[in-house]
C-alpha cells in the first residue's frame, strides 16, 4: 500500500492553497457578512480547474483521482467559506451525472457544471423528510 | 414531492427544503416519488416554467452559500431527462450523499487544520509572564491532542477518497468516517477557543469565525431602550459575553413595531444558534412576530431549559394543564431555537464583577415619523402586585374570602407580614383585586419563602404558579381540598376565624411599631 502523495496531488494542493490566499481570502469576510456568493466565483474555480474534478476531459472535466479532489478541497476548507460548498457541490454532482447519466445526458449536462457556467443543486431534503437520522 | 407520467414528460409536483444553489441557474437533480411510489432522480431545469423558490435561509456560519426552499408546481420534464433508471433514483442518492459525505469530513479537517494554525500562531505571539504560550507545557499539551486528532481525521478521510478511486462502494465506510471525523474536529475547535481566551470570542479574530461554522458558543444579550447603557455592566456580569447596545430614543417606550424591527436585524446579523425572551406582557407580544419574521417555530412559556448532548439541540420544558403535564419541545429544523421563558422560574446567578464581555453598538433604524404607534401618555393602574415575582413572603386569597372586604383583612395579614398580597384567577375575574395580583398558570410564577394560601381550593390552574416556594401553608375549611396536597403545613378551619388569630398575634408581636 502505497501512503505517499503524488508530484501530481503535491502540485495541485499548492496550487489550491495559492488560489484560496488570491481569489477567496480577499473576498470571504464580505461574502459572509452579506451573505451572497459574488457571480464570478464559479468561473474562477473553473479557470483553476477545480471543477468536474473527477469527469473525463471530454467532458470538459479535469480528469484526476477522487483524492486529488479531496485534496485540492482541503486547502479550501481552511477558510471556512461557503465558497467550499459551491466548489464541491458542482464537483459531487458532475461526478454523479457522469456515473448514471446517459451519453447524452453527459454530453448535455457535464460541460456547463465543469466551465462554471452552471451552478449544481441536489434536491432530496423536504420539510417533512431528509438524510438525516430521524428523530422520534 | 411527486412525478406523474404524462406523454413523453413527468409533471412534478412539491417543495425541496435546503437546496444548496436552488436559486442559480442551471440543472438540479430532483428526487420525486413516480406512479409507482418508488424514487426517481430528474435532471431539472432551475428556470422551467413552475419553478420557484424562497429567498435564501440564514445561516449561522457560511454565509453566501444560499440554501432555499425551492416549490415545482405543475413543472415538465422529458423522460429522457432521468437521471440513471427510473424508480431506482434511491441507490443513486445514497452513492452521492456517501461521495458528498467524504467532502464534508475533508471541510472538518481543513477547518481543524486551520484552528490548529491560528492557535500555534495567536500561542508564539501571546506573552503570559513574560513567556510565550506555546513555551508552557499546559498548552503544548493541547496543541498536540489537536493535531493528533486532526491527523487521524485527515488520513482517514484520504484512505476512503482512495477506496472511492478503486471503484469500492463507500457507503458504510463514509458514514464511519463520519461518525468519528464531526465530533473530534468539534473538539478541536472547542479546544481552539480555550486556547483563545476571550480573543477567541471577538468577531475578527479568525477562530470565532471558525468555531461558529464547526460548533458553537457564547451568550449575546440585546439591550434596547433610550438612557439604558448602564445596564451593560448589568448584563455581563450576570453572564452575557457579548451585549448589544440598541441605545435610541425612538426605542424609549416598547413599541412593537421598533422592538421586532431591531430584535430581527440583530439576529439576522448575528445568526445565534438560540433565542431566549422572557414571556414578559412585552415579551410575549414580541416573540411570535419575531419567530414569524425569521420563519422559525417559537416554545412559548417555558420553565425548563437543557441541551440535549447527543443532538445539541435546545429541549426546552413547558408545563401544560397546570404542571400535570410537561411537553420537552424541540426545534430541529429551523434557526434559531426560538423560546420565551417564564420571568421568576430561573434564579439569578451571582454577580461576577470579574467578568468582561464586549459591547457592540447598534442602530435602531427607524425615525420616529415613520412609527405607526406613538405613545402620548403612560397611565398606570394602581398596582399591588408588582413585585409578586420577586417577595418572599406571599399572602393570596382564592374564593374562599367570600368577597372583596374578605380582602381588605388579607391586606392587612399581608402588611403585617410585609408580604405581597395575591389571588387566584377567579377573586381578579370578579374584580377584587387588580389583574397585577393574578397567580397561576396564566398569572404570575412566585417563588417566595413563605406562601400563604387562604380559600384557596388548589387547581392546578393556581399551583402551576406557586409549586416553587419554599413553604406552603394553606389555610382551607375542606380537609380535602387539593391545595392540602401541595402544602407544607395546612390549616382546616374557617379562615374568618384563623386569619383574625394571626393578626392578633402579629400585632401583639410587632406591638405598637406598626399600629
Amino acid at each position: 500500500m502505497d501512503f505517499t502523495l503524488s508530484p501530481e496531488s503535491k502540485m495541485m494542493i499548492k496550487a489550491a492553497r495559492e488560489f484560496a490566499r488570491q481569489v477567496i481570502e480577499p473576498i470571504a469576510a464580505k461574502m459572509e457578512e452579506e451573505d451572497v456568493l459574488p457571480d464570478d466565483l464559479l468561473p474562477k474555480f473553473a479557470g483553476a480547474k477545480m471543477l468536474g474534478m473527477t469527469v473525463p476531459r471530454e467532458y470538459g472535466g479535469t480528469q484526476t483521482t477522487a483524492l486529488n479532489m479531496i485534496l485540492v478541497s482541503e486547502e479550501l476548507a481552511k477558510g471556512a467559506s461557503a465558497a467550499y460548498w459551491v466548489m464541491a457541490m458542482n464537483n459531487s454532482v458532475a461526478e454523479t451525472i457522469h456515473h448514471w447519466g446517459s451519453e447524452e445526458q453527459r454530453r448535455r449536462f457535464l460541460p456547463p457544471l465543469c466551465d462554471g457556467s452552471h451552478y449544481a443543486s441536489m434536491a432530496f431534503t423536504e420539510p417533512g423528510t431528509g438524510s438525516r437520522r430521524q428523530l422520534p | 414531492m411527486t412525478a406523474a407520467p404524462d406523454g413523453d414528460d413527468y409533471v412534478l409536483n412539491g417543495t425541496k427544503r435546503f437546496i444548496t444553489n436552488g436559486h442559480k441557474v442551471g440543472h438540479g437533480v430532483f428526487f420525486a416519488k413516480d406512479e409507482t411510489s418508488k424514487v426517481t432522480a430528474f435532471l431539472v431545469d432551475k428556470s422551467a416554467g413552475g419553478y420557484s423558490c424562497s429567498k435564501p435561509w440564514a445561516l449561522m456560519g457560511l454565509g453566501g452559500q444560499g440554501l432555499v426552499d425551492v416549490f415545482l408546481k405543475d413543472v415538465k420534464v422529458p423522460k429522457a431527462h432521468i437521471l440513471g433508471e427510473k424508480s431506482k433514483g434511491f441507490r443513486l442518492l445514497l452513492r452521492w450523499i456517501a461521495g458528498e459525505r467524504v467532502q464534508q469530513m475533508v471541510f472538518m479537517v481543513g477547518m481543524g487544520q486551520a484552528c490548529l494554525d491560528e492557535s500555534l500562531k495567536y500561542g508564539k505571539e501571546r506573552m503570559v509572564r513574560g513567556k510565550p504560550m506555546t513555551a508552557m507545557q499546559g498548552f503544548q499539551w493541547m496543541l498536540s491532542e489537536m493535531h493528533a486528532s486532526i491527523e487521524a481525521c485527515r488520513w482517514w478521510t484520504y484512505r476512503i477518497a482512495g477506496k472511492q478511486d478503486e471503484g469500492d462502494d463507500i457507503q458504510v465506510d463514509s458514514a464511519a468516517l463520519k461518525l468519528f471525523v464531526v465530533p473530534a474536529i468539534q473538539e478541536v475547535a472547542r479546544k481552539a477557543l480555550q486556547f483563545h481566551g476571550p480573543y477567541g470570542y471577538c468577531k475578527g479574530y479568525k477562530i470565532e469565525k471558525l468555531y461558529r461554522a464547526i460548533a458553537h458558543g457564547g451568550v449575546t444579550a440585546l439591550l434596547i431602550g433610550e438612557g439604558v447603557a448602564d445596564q451593560v455592566e448589568e448584563l455581563v456580569c450576570h453572564g452575557a459575553d457579548r451585549v448589544i447596545l440598541a441605545d435610541d430614543p425612538v426605542a424609549k417606550d416598547y413599541r412593537t413595531e421598533v422592538y421586532t424591527g431591531t430584535l430581527v436585524e440583530q439576529v439576522l446579523k448575528t445568526k445565534p444558534e438560540i433565542l431566549l425572551i422572557g414571556a414578559t406582557r412585552q415579551g410575549r407580544d414580541l416573540a411570535p412576530r419575531v419567530a414569524a419574521r425569521l420563519n422559525t417555530g417559537c416554545s412559548s412559556d417555558c420553565t425548563e431549559l437543557d441541551i440535549d448532548p447527543e443532538t445539541r439541540l435546545l429541549v426546552a420544558t413547558k408545563p401544560f394543564i397546570g404542571n400535570n403535564v410537561m411537553a420537552d419541545m424541540i426545534c430541529p429544523l429551523f434557526r434559531p431555537q426560538m423560546v420565551t421563558v417564564r420571568p421568576g422560574v430561573f434564579e439569578l446567578e451571582g454577580k461576577d464583577r470579574a467578568r468582561r464581555g464586549k459591547l457592540i453598538h447598534a442602530a435602531v433604524n427607524f425615525k420616529e415619523e415613520d412609527v405607526k404607534v406613538r405613545v402620548i401618555k403612560i397611565v398606570r393602574t394602581p398596582s399591588k402586585g408588582a413585585g409578586l415575582e420577586r417577595a418572599e413572603k406571599v399572602v393570596a386569597g382564592g374564593m374562599g374570602i367570600g368577597d372583596a372586604g374578605g380582602f381588605e383583612m388579607l391586606k392587612e395579614l399581608a402588611h403585617l407580614l410585609g408580604a405581597e398580597l395575591g389571588a387566584t384567577s377567579l377573586p381578579i375575574e370578579a374584580g377584587w383585586l387588580p389583574r397585577e395580583c393574578k397567580i397561576g398558570q396564566i398569572g404570575k410564577t412566585v417563588r417566595p419563602r413563605l406562601y400563604l394560601a387562604c380559600g384557596i381550593s388548589g387547581a392546578v390552574q393556581h399551583t402551576a404558579g406557586i409549586v416553587n416556594s419554599e413553604a406552603i401553608v394553606a389555610i382551607n375549611k375542606d380537609p380535602k381540598a387539593e391545595i392540602f396536597d401541595v402544602a407544607d403545613y395546612g390549616i382546616v378551619d374557617d379562615l374568618k376565624r384563623v386569619v383574625p388569630a394571626i393578626i392578633d398575634e402579629l400585632k401583639k408581636r410587632v406591638g405598637k411599631r406598626l399600629h
